[in-house]
């Protein structure tokens, strides 16, 4: 019959047990004593990206005023298991509140829990991802903010920057949920100003640059989406675009210094503030998290780039 | 600190975790040890198992019949990838990663999108507490292991192990050896997907993303299991897969209780596995490093 190996098991056991020595050791040197906190918050964040950073670092500012919260920081590094496993902790911990940045997070939250009020941030489509049941009305033990772009706005700038276009390219990352949700409505408003969009889809940002080049003499303008990937990987696309001559507008606000010509937007900040701002109201509130309305997206404003507004002969919209 | 961590040990949300990704392992590993084949169609096929649980639960059918289809489904990704290399002559991990690229837009057509959620709609855990979900993962996990140990100890079972340790033999006694691998990588691929649709159901939603590092924590797994019990007949060996899938749990667990830096997960599990195989070397003394199936990595 089979004999276990005790050498092995003494010394795999040893090893396992100095990690967890040390690791505590580490761990306990982090997390500061806070002296009797009225709030212990647990913030879950996906993935480390630049939008869900800056909702994080406002939040994470706005909630230092409170003296009486402890915040529970935590980033599952774009792994579903590992938001699992902190909201799991999170509930073990006995925390107050959840707040959830990204949407596999969010999700992953109100999953765990019906009880703990989860605050989920920067979600584009709420309601599409079932986070909410609608935005006026979130229900359950959720709500929460989104930073929905002004697609419409985005949209329709196409029609008042450059009236001739027709064509319009878009790179889509069909893989991400928010891309998608983003694309919903998109395709309608640019129906709506019969205008004709070319989707060519993109996997990872390596295929930003030739996707960008496959639009060459097919589209007047290149619209930005919301997809992360193509987030990451702006800058070859404008490369691209310089070359051929072809406007690029729309995106997020930082996208505008980079080289697109204009969009409607808003800055990121304002959308931690605002998830401060409804998490302060769901821990104060006896009610439940979800007769709280989803709040967001900031107001949005319009952003210009000189430089390219210059390059293509454009004016200022009225 | 103590009480957290005993907390931390003793929930069962871990173990259910473990045992679900343990089934997985188990697939990982039966085509890696017993047919020698390094098949890397597994983070693509975990994933086909939560698209077909969110394709069936989205349509208010049966959580069970989305489980039950997932072992089909499993079983026609392995068919591809082993014919890939029995027929059109590709390389073994060729083949799987070639599966594994078809895959990512078979899963992103067939789930109509990245992320589907199942808040609110009736998956096999629904409206269960923890301990309850942990039960029903044992008993699924149970049926699975004593499904694939009796295989393995048929006449069937001991061709699939000789035909990763000496194919030659296997072809000098008249036997086809195609048949054998695209038969086992059915059976593997089949445990994947099945793992793969308890694991989106167990976490309320299936997304695009749910298998990627799958591969290196499987095989982190397998050898975390196979130092602590040197597996030599079949029932050790799918301990060694089980209790290494729980122990991988664990120290991810602890990693995060202590949070460390995100960023550094990739590097810490990379070096730990070089740590790994380096004592399974030392542990071996000389013999045969693996003690149960063949060695490919």
């Amino acid at each position: 019959m089979h004999r276990v190996n005790v050498k092995n098991v003494a010394l795999l056991s040893l090893l396992l047990l100095l990690t967890v020595i040390t690791l505590t050791v580490v761990g306990c040197n982090k997390q500061k004593k806070v002296t009797s906190p009225e709030f212990v918050v647990g913030i879950n964040q996906y993935v480390q990206h630049p939008i869900l950073d800056s909702v994080f670092v406002s939040l994470k500012n706005e909630l230092a005023k409170y003296p009486n919260i402890k915040l529970i920081e935590k980033n599952a590094a774009g792994n579903a298991l590992t938001c699992k496993q902190i909201n799991d902790q999170f509930v073990q911990q006995k925390v107050n509140a959840i707040v959830a940045l990204g949407t596999p997070a969010a999700q992953s939250a109100i999953e765990t829990t019906t009880v703990i009020p989860v605050v989920f941030g920067a979600i584009t489509d709420p309601v599409g991802s079932k986070l909410a049941d609608s935005i006026e009305l979130p229900g359950g033990n959720k709500t929460g903010t989104t930073n929905r772009w002004p697609f419409e706005k985005q949209v329709s700038l196409i029609k008042t920057m450059l009236p001739n276009a027709k064509n319009v390219g878009i790179l889509v990352n069909p893989a991400e949920a928010n891309c998608e949700a983003g694309m919903k409505i998109i395709r309608i408003e640019a129906a709506k100003y019969n205008l004709k969009l070319v989707e060519v889809n993109i996997s990872n940002s390596s295929e930003i640059s030739s996707a960008t080049e496959s639009l060459r003499k097919r589209v007047d303008v290149i619209l930005i989406s919301p997809s992360n990937v193509l987030f990451s990987g702006l800058d070859s696309m404008f490369k691209v675009a310089s070359k051929y001559n072809i406007p690029v507008l729309g995106g997020d606000v930082s996208s505008v210094d980079k080289g697109s010509i204009a969009t409607y937007g808003f800055n990121n900040n304002d959308v931690g503030k605002m998830t401060a701002e409804i998490l302060m109201k769901v821990l104060n509130s006896k009610e439940l998290a979800g007769t709280i309305p989803v709040m967001g997206p900031p107001p949005s404003k319009l952003y210009m780039n000189s430089d390219m507004m210059k390059k293509y002969n454009l004016t200022k919209p009225l | 600190m103590l009480d957290a961590l005993g907390v931390l040990f003793l929930s069962p949300n871990i173990l259910s975790q473990g045992l679900i990704l343990s089934l997985a392992v188990l697939g990982f590993s039966i085509s890696l040890r017993l047919l020698a084949y390094a098949d890397l169609t597994l983070e693509g096929s975990f994933v086909l198992g939560g698209v077909i649980a969110s394709m069936i639960i989205t349509k208010g059918m049966s959580p069970y019949i989305a489980l039950s289809l997932s072992l089909v489904g499993g079983m026609l990704t392995g068919i591809f990838t082993a014919c890939l290399h029995c027929y059109a002559k590709i390389n073994k991990l060729l083949s799987g990663i070639i599966t594994l690229t078809i895959l990512y837009s078979v899963n992103l057509r067939l789930q109509n999108g990245s992320n589907s959620s199942f808040y609110n709609l009736t998956t096999a855990f629904s409206d269960l507490t923890d301990i309850g979900i942990l039960t029903k993962v044992v008993v699924f996990s149970l049926l699975a292991f004593s499904i694939i140990a009796t295989i393995l100890y048929t006449r069937y079972g001991l061709l699939l192990r000789a035909c990763g340790e000496n194919v030659k033999i296997i072809q000098r006694s008249g036997h086809n050896k195609n048949v054998l691998i695209v038969s086992g990588l059915a059976i593997s691929n089949a445990l994947i997907c099945f793992s793969g649709s308890l694991f989106s159901q167990y976490f309320g939603f299936s997304d695009v993303s749910l298998g990627n590092g799958l591969i290196i924590s499987s095989l982190t797994a397998l050898i975390i299991g196979e130092i602590i019990i040197r597996p030599r007949t079949v029932i050790t060996f799918i301990c060694a897969v089980v209790i290494g899938s729980l122990v991988t749990q664990f120290i991810y667990s602890i990693c995060l209780y202590v949070n460390l830096n995100p960023s550094d997960y990739k590097g810490i599990v990379g070096v730990v596995l070089i740590v790994l195989i380096i004592v399974r070397r030392y542990a071996s003394k000389g013999k045969d490093t693996v003690t149960f199936g063949s060695e490919v990595f």
